[in-house]
């Protein structure tokens, strides 16, 4: 009897994990849509929140990657003003229809350069993350005051909602694919859930951690490119709380910090439209600026209280 | 069967709250502007941050005038990024404000407010820059809902500056100058220009770290000294961040009182010792009140009576303090968030709706009369 009642409890405690970001957001919508007068719920504000949402967004799905084999990219702002910054001045000096692809591959370099100092260096990832953090917004800055970093006229067409929705769509179809169906997600949460069972069954445990890096990369590129057209070009800041606004995403989407076979590519959706959502409901009330971080704090804080994994004794390393 | 049955729990709340949502939109239009001329008008304020001196300055001057006018006010704070300016331009809008004003971080900032501005129909003001880009410059110019911008009269303040130093016999100068790049940077060629026209001489420079490291001043005034023992004057394009401490305290150890006399930008702590151990010339501060001439703008222009058929430029005088005594009564009256240069009154003279006689010659009376005397003498 009492083992039953304690199987139903961890059950409901599951079940409540599970859930909780899926409540969080539709409890968000709800309120923010009848406590602001009408003004949250129109269409103007939504496709505003899903344009502020979607760049973290993009760089939470591939961080996810990441994140499943128990690690942290801290690398994820300073990469970005790097890409950026590699995007509009080669694509300036070539042709701005590069300016992607150029993101992209810098994205990935940044992204294989975390993993080498990780892997090979033994550095743990955070701090390698953390290195080419400060190396991309020296570079961004140092670049800043010698070349021109407004974004050319041709490229403001796509200053709208429905590019940023497609560029999020797009990233999640092909995310999900990879994290789901093939080796690249299984094998990377398994590294996550148990790295020494990973090894001992055969998973070449590095090449799949490089492969997850350089997805992040690769997200972060593209994420890099759509800061540019957002932001209107490229300023000594681009990409200052990206990753801040990753991590607070996907532990809002209910990403375990752990990673493991928990993770999942959803998270970054989900966590990412409760943040922006959350961020705009409080201005929508007209909440003062310093209480709505001290809110976002204390809501931060209960996500993480409820669903967080205890007691397995990990470090992330 | 108990997770089918919690699976189909799900989809029906789902669809519940698809359905409430879909409705609640429904329900609900895109926000009523307000022409009444009696409506109590809201404005969205962009600021970076009211921490530092000027920051808090400028949030009280604003808050003082939205309550004189009558106005709600919402502030985005903490924006450091053109991306952040827009989001919070964005949010602020869909929160009803019907004006903006704000201090962009880039050019890059302008022209996208300035597009979101000009989609929505929203009037907007700047505050504190000018637009460096001429393309972005032009297009601003050209919206239909750009009220206006203000800058400081930068040149003013370094001509007036050197020459103070020149009156004192001071010719052979250092040169503190702000990194290429930044909008303060014009401030470099304005003491550049005024070095000439005095008859004076640049002897070495330096740019100010933009890390807000207070070593590389130390380093600075070392090598100063050291190389050119004829230096007697520094000219200091910006003393934020420390450096105004760091110069005097670094000069204090390696010369004589009063052999290098520093005129610059930005009033610091400690500057009253600085001009009681005669180490300082002359200071160039208080244009946080710019703000406020901007908030009225905008407002006049929001309430339906906007003071010019264009744009409007302002150009902020500086306050100059020479002494000790000017210390005290900067501190009393123009960097006390306590006591406000204006009266409500006053505010209220600068607006169509309180006063019908009000027009831009009203701001610039105001402007021209912007001394330390005349803030000092108004509040006794």
């Amino acid at each position: 009897m009492c083992k039953k009642l304690t199987a139903i409890g961890h059950n409901w405690k599951g079940i409540l994990k599970q859930t909780v970001p899926f409540l969080g957001l539709i409890v968000l919508v709800i309120l923010f849509g009848l406590t602001t007068k009408g003004r949250f719920l129109t269409i103007r504000n939504l496709t505003n929140i899903v344009s502020q949402a979607a760049i973290t967004m993009v760089a939470a799905i591939g961080c996810s990657f990441v994140m499943a084999h128990n690690n942290l990219d801290f690398s994820l702002g300073g990469a970005c003003a790097l890409c950026a910054v590699a995007g509009i001045v080669i694509g300036g000096f070539t042709s701005y229809a590069l300016m992607l692809p150029i993101c992209i591959i810098t994205g990935m370099l940044c992204g294989l350069a975390t993993a080498v100092l990780h892997i090979k260096a033994r550095i743990p990832a955070f701090m390698a993350g953390l290195c080419i953090m400060f190396l991309g917004r020296g570079v961004a800055q140092g670049t800043y005051q010698t070349f021109p970093m407004s974004l050319p006229k041709e490229f403001k067409v796509l200053q709208n909602v429905w590019f940023y929705l497609g560029v999020v769509v797009f990233v999640f179809v092909v995310a999900y694919i990879l994290f789901e169906y093939t080796k690249i997600g299984k094998y990377n949460k398994l590294i996550g859930s148990n790295p020494a069972c990973a090894a001992l069954s055969g998973v070449k445990v590095n090449k799949y951690k490089t492969i997850a890096f350089l997805i992040s990369g690769c997200t972060v590129g593209i994420a890099a490119f759509m800061t540019i057209i957002r932001g209107g070009g490229v300023g000594v800041s681009t990409g200052s709380s990206l990753e801040t606004n990753v991590l607070l995403a996907l532990t809002l989407g209910g990403l375990p910090l752990t990673g493991g076979s928990g993770t999942k590519v959803r998270s970054a959706i989900l966590g990412g439209m409760t943040l922006f959502i959350l961020n705009n409901g409080l201005q929508l009330w007209g909440m003062d600026p310093s209480l709505i971080y001290i809110v976002k704090g204390i809501v931060f804080l209960g996500v993480v209280y409820i669903s967080i994994e205890r007691g397995s004794g990990r470090v992330m390393t | 069967m108990k997770r089918r049955t919690l699976k189909r729990a799900f989809k029906v709340t789902a669809l519940v709250l698809a359905l409430l949502m879909v409705a609640m939109i429904g329900m609900t239009g895109c926000g009523a502007k307000g022409g009444d001329e009696n409506v109590k008008h809201k404005i969205g304020v962009i600021l970076y941050g009211k921490d530092d001196a000027f920051g808090a300055a400028e949030y009280a001057y604003i808050n003082s005038a939205a309550e004189a006018l009558d106005v709600e006010i919402q502030w985005a704070l903490n924006d450091y990024d053109a991306e952040s300016q827009l989001a919070s331009a964005e949010n602020l809008v869909a929160a009803g404000c019907e004006g903006l004003l704000f201090l962009p971080l880039s050019d890059n900032t302008v022209s996208l407010i300035s597009d979101y501005c000009l989609q929505n129909e929203i009037w907007f003001q700047m505050m504190n820059r000018d637009i460096s880009d001429p393309d972005i410059k032009a297009a601003c110019q050209a919206n239909p809902f750009y009220v206006g911008t203000s800058f400081e009269a930068n040149e003013d303040a370094c001509q007036a500056m050197t020459e103070m130093m020149a009156a004192e016999g001071r010719l052979n100068y250092g040169l503190g100058k702000i990194a290429p790049g930044s909008s303060l940077a014009v401030r470099n060629t304005a003491y550049e220009e005024a070095v000439a026209s005095v008859g004076g001489k640049v002897l070495a420079d330096y740019t100010s770290p933009s890390d807000g490291s207070t070593q590389a001043y130390v380093t600075y005034m070392e090598n100063f000294t050291t190389s050119y023992p004829e230096m007697d004057g520094l000219l200091m394009s910006s003393a934020t961040g420390g450096g105004g401490e760091t110069v005097i305290n670094t000069l204090k150890g390696l010369t004589e009182p009063g052999k290098i006399k520093i005129c610059t930008f930005d009033t610091f702590e400690g500057m009253e010792q600085g001009f009681a151990d005669g180490w300082i010339t002359a200071i160039a501060g208080g244009i946080e009140i710019q703000s406020l001439f901007d908030f009225v703008l905008l407002f006049n222009a929001v309430d339906g009576t906007p003071l010019s058929d264009t744009f409007t430029v302002l150009q902020q005088k500086f306050i100059y303090i020479t002494n000790t005594e000017d210390c005290a009564n900067y501190a009393k009256y123009i960097s006390n968030p306590e006591h406000m240069i204006y009266d409500a009154e006053t505010i209220r003279s600068m607006a169509k709706r309180y006063n019908k006689d009000a027009s831009l010659q009203t701001i610039y009376d105001l402007m021209d009369e912007y001394t330390l005397e005349s803030v000092v003498s108004a509040a006794q």
